[in-house]
């Protein structure tokens, strides 16, 4: 203290300022440890895995459709011919993506409506509760294969639920049912997966709200339109988004059911990229196709991004 | 001091005698790739257990799923991948040839003496720009079965003619029966067999062998008329009853009705000659009922036609470390003895060897009047060409794939074999039309 007081002024002040300047040095150090060094190096292993298994062969695809690759051999660089191919000379492709649509409009219309309108069901049961939700939940964990199987054989005009009403289509042999009767078979599977995740956003849902709603004297319906379905909004457009990107994504059911068939009526863009890839050797135009898959599923999600900035609870 | 470099020496001479044991046990090692199926790993024990030669190890990977033609494409591109390396047939290996992924075998077919063991039209199905570099298997071609029990109770004649072929199928129909089977519901490729027969057994071998060389136009009026037939006879309701059926049954239900005898025929390949008897007919079947075959009549002759084609072919991947051991492998499986016991134990069918004396004593009879009527035939230079062994790659997936909307009424037959013309000029001209032995 003495010795501060015998220290000119000038001078007590920078020796403050150089012990606050190291206090900021070693702060700063220490945070740069703690929030930027020590989590990367936590997150490195994954990086480099994710770098290995997905970005360089996602940077390969990117490269490849560009190329008229095989798919074994050499690939030789052809600029933006298999896009002008894809987009203004081939019909199968355009169809494909048609029939992408008409499955992400049917995903969105009818598994959500199945699903919301079990959950909002569902929330009510207090006895058994666990055993609906395990026994709707259940064909989701069931293999593609297994499910698509049993939907083949419900599907026989000669046994199966078509001899119910007396109809004696095969609904998968024909080109105008194919893609609704694999779209439905899907959406057995799919549904119980919604509504469980519904459900469970309802049970967030602050109960007073319904009292509030009972007082007023809302029936049924204005309580799921007025109390549920805002209070499970996220959950509802999330899903809504992630099941507009699977829809471009859907393969296994088509592969199994129909491989495409009847005379390309389920051909979607899946099928059609493995089709080029594997079976006419045109890899490098199967990647192009790819991308566009890429491209439909960043569309999308850009979408969301945007509502979400535009104060959408989402 | 003295015993410790003694013992660092022993520890040292150990060590390399392991290394040089290991890459010798390694260079020796042959490995190919087999479904794994109940055929795929009978032929492949058998394989290993009676390989003759012990200085060389042969592993066969059984590899699950449908996919392995897919999975090792990928693994050859990157590299690895067995020795020795299976496709579907020529135009696949075609596709790997020029890619430079196989070996040439040209030598080895010197050393071996190939060339007088293969039927000469089989061996010519695995050369590329005059060299050779894959191996054909499983001799295939596509035959009318029938159900002989239902055939003798209603007095049904075998047809030798198509015009019979069309009275029995009107008979059949007036029994209450299907006229044949199967259906491709699990199968879109299998649209091509059909094509294939009419092509050779409607249009003509001959013109066929024009198209594929690439004399004559696939939109030749011979041709149309041929699809035009097919078409009819599929709209018809010939398939499964109806077309819908014939889209979406699956082989299982239509094998099944057959072996009932609520389908009076089976428009099949040969592969399905060990199928029936084991699974369809008699007892496993539970039926009473028997079955036979006869060659799809055709238009101009009435003797037996078959179109010739294979099921798959072998070749020696560039990257195989004992390239002579592998072939060694192959030439002990392309023996008439390997052939004759894996076609008897597993039921795969044979390699399209020339075999000589009985070697196929234990097969069933109706199986060695096929080979017998099927060699005869192409001695005689009756047979004409699977699509699946003669056609480039993208003409062929045109070939199944579009005939669908034929049958379905989206695509005139005009406008079928005009794609089909344009996609095989680019393939021409790109020189990926698998070799066509000449007639």
């Amino acid at each position: 203290m003495a010795r501060d007081m015998a220290m000119p002024e000038d001078r007590q002040y920078t020796g403050a300022r150089r012990k606050a300047k190291r206090r900021r040095k070693k702060w700063t150090r220490y945070r740069l440890m703690r929030y930027y060094i020590v989590p990367w190096l936590f997150l490195i292993p994954i990086l480099g895995l994710h770098a290995f298994v997905v970005v360089v062969p996602a940077m390969q695809g990117v490269y490849y459709s560009f190329t008229d690759w095989s798919g074994i051999g050499e690939a030789k660089f052809i600029g933006l011919r298999n896009f002008e191919e894809m987009f203004f000379e081939d019909q199968s492709y355009i169809d494909a993506l048609s029939r992408n649509v008409q499955w992400m409009i049917f995903r969105m219309i009818v598994p959500f409506t199945f699903a919301l309108f079990g959950a909002s069901l569902l929330a009510k049961v207090k006895r058994g509760a666990m055993f609906y939700r395990t026994a709707l939940f259940m064909p989701f964990i069931l293999p593609s294969i297994v499910t698509a199987t049993i939907w083949r054989y419900l599907y026989n005009p000669r046994f199966g639920l078509p001899t119910l009403v007396g109809y004696d289509k095969a609904l998968l042999g024909q080109s105008d049912t194919a893609l609704w009767a694999i779209a439905f078979a899907d959406n057995w599977q799919f549904w119980g997966f919604l509504m469980v995740l519904f459900l469970t956003a309802m049970q967030g849902i602050d109960p007073v709200l319904y009292d509030a709603a009972k007082v007023d004297g809302a029936n049924r319906w204005q309580e799921f339109w007025h109390v549920t379905l805002p209070g499970i909004r996220p959950v509802v457009l999330f899903m809504m988004m992630m099941v507009m990107i699977w829809a471009f994504l859907v393969f296994d059911y088509v592969f199994i059911l129909t491989g495409g068939g009847p005379a390309g009526a389920t051909e979607v863009i899946a099928i059609d990229i493995y089709k080029n890839a594997f079976q006419r050797f045109e890899a490098g135009y199967a990647a192009a196709q790819g991308m566009t898959i890429c491209l439909f599923a960043s569309m999308v999600v850009c979408a969301f991004v945007f509502l979400r900035k535009r104060g959408w609870d989402i | 001091m003295i015993t410790k470099r003694l013992v660092l020496l022993s520890i040292l001479a150990l060590s390399v005698a392991l290394l040089a044991g290991a890459v010798s046990a390694q260079d020796n090692k042959v490995t190919l790739w087999a479904a794994d199926s109940d055929t795929g790993s009978c032929w492949a024990r058998l394989l290993v257990d009676t390989f003759p030669r012990d200085d060389i190890e042969v592993e066969v990977v059984l590899q699950p799923g449908s996919g392995l033609v897919d999975a090792q494409r990928t693994a050859l591109q990157g590299g690895a991948g067995p020795d020795i390396t299976f496709s579907h047939g020529p135009s696949f290996m075609l596709e790997l040839a020029n890619a430079g992924l196989l070996l040439s075998l040209d030598h080895y077919a010197d050393e071996y003496g190939w060339g007088e063991r293969f039927a000469p039209w089989a061996l010519d199905l695995g050369r590329v720009e005059g060299s050779l570099y894959s191996l054909s298997e499983e001799l295939e071609t596509v035959i009318l079965y029938y159900n002989k029990t239902v055939f003798e109770e209603n007095g049904w004649e075998i047809p030798k003619t198509m015009d019979e072929l069309y009275a029995l199928a009107d008979a059949i129909r007036e029994a209450g029966l299907v006229v044949m089977g199967p259906a491709f519901g699990e199968c879109a490729p299998c649209y091509e067999w059909a094509v294939s027969v009419f092509f050779t057994h409607h249009a003509g071998p001959e013109k066929t062998y024009e198209a594929l060389t690439g004399q004559r136009p696939w939109t030749d009026p011979a041709f149309v008329e041929a699809i035009t037939a097919l078409k009819d006879i599929v709209q018809d309701g010939w398939y499964m009853g109806g077309i819908d059926l014939f889209f979406s049954d699956t082989f299982q239900q239509a094998h099944s009705l057959f072996g009932a005898g609520e389908i009076a025929m089976s428009f099949e390949g040969t592969w399905m000659l060990d199928n029936y008897q084991r699974d369809y007919f008699g007892e496993p079947g539970g039926n009473e009922n028997e079955w036979d075959w006869f060659a799809f009549p055709t238009t101009f002759s009435e003797e037996p036609h078959f179109v010739i084609g294979v099921g798959s072919s072998w070749g020696i991947s560039q990257s195989a470390p004992n390239p002579d051991a592998a072939a060694a492998v192959l030439d002990f499986y392309y023996s008439t003895s390997y052939q004759a016991e894996s076609h008897g134990l597993c039921g795969n069918a044979p390699a399209p060897l020339l075999y000589e004396g009985d070697v196929f004593a234990n097969a069933d009879p109706r199986e060695a009047r096929l080979y017998q009527e099927f060699g005869q035939a192409s001695a005689a230079g009756n047979y004409g060409y699977t699509s699946w062994s003669f056609w480039p790659a993208r003409t062929n997936v045109w070939l199944w794939e579009q005939i669908t909307r034929v049958y379905d009424d989206q695509l005139s037959v005009e406008d079928y074999l005009a794609g089909m013309q344009r996609e095989f000029e680019e393939e021409f001209a790109d020189g990926l039309i698998p070799p066509i032995p000449p007639r």
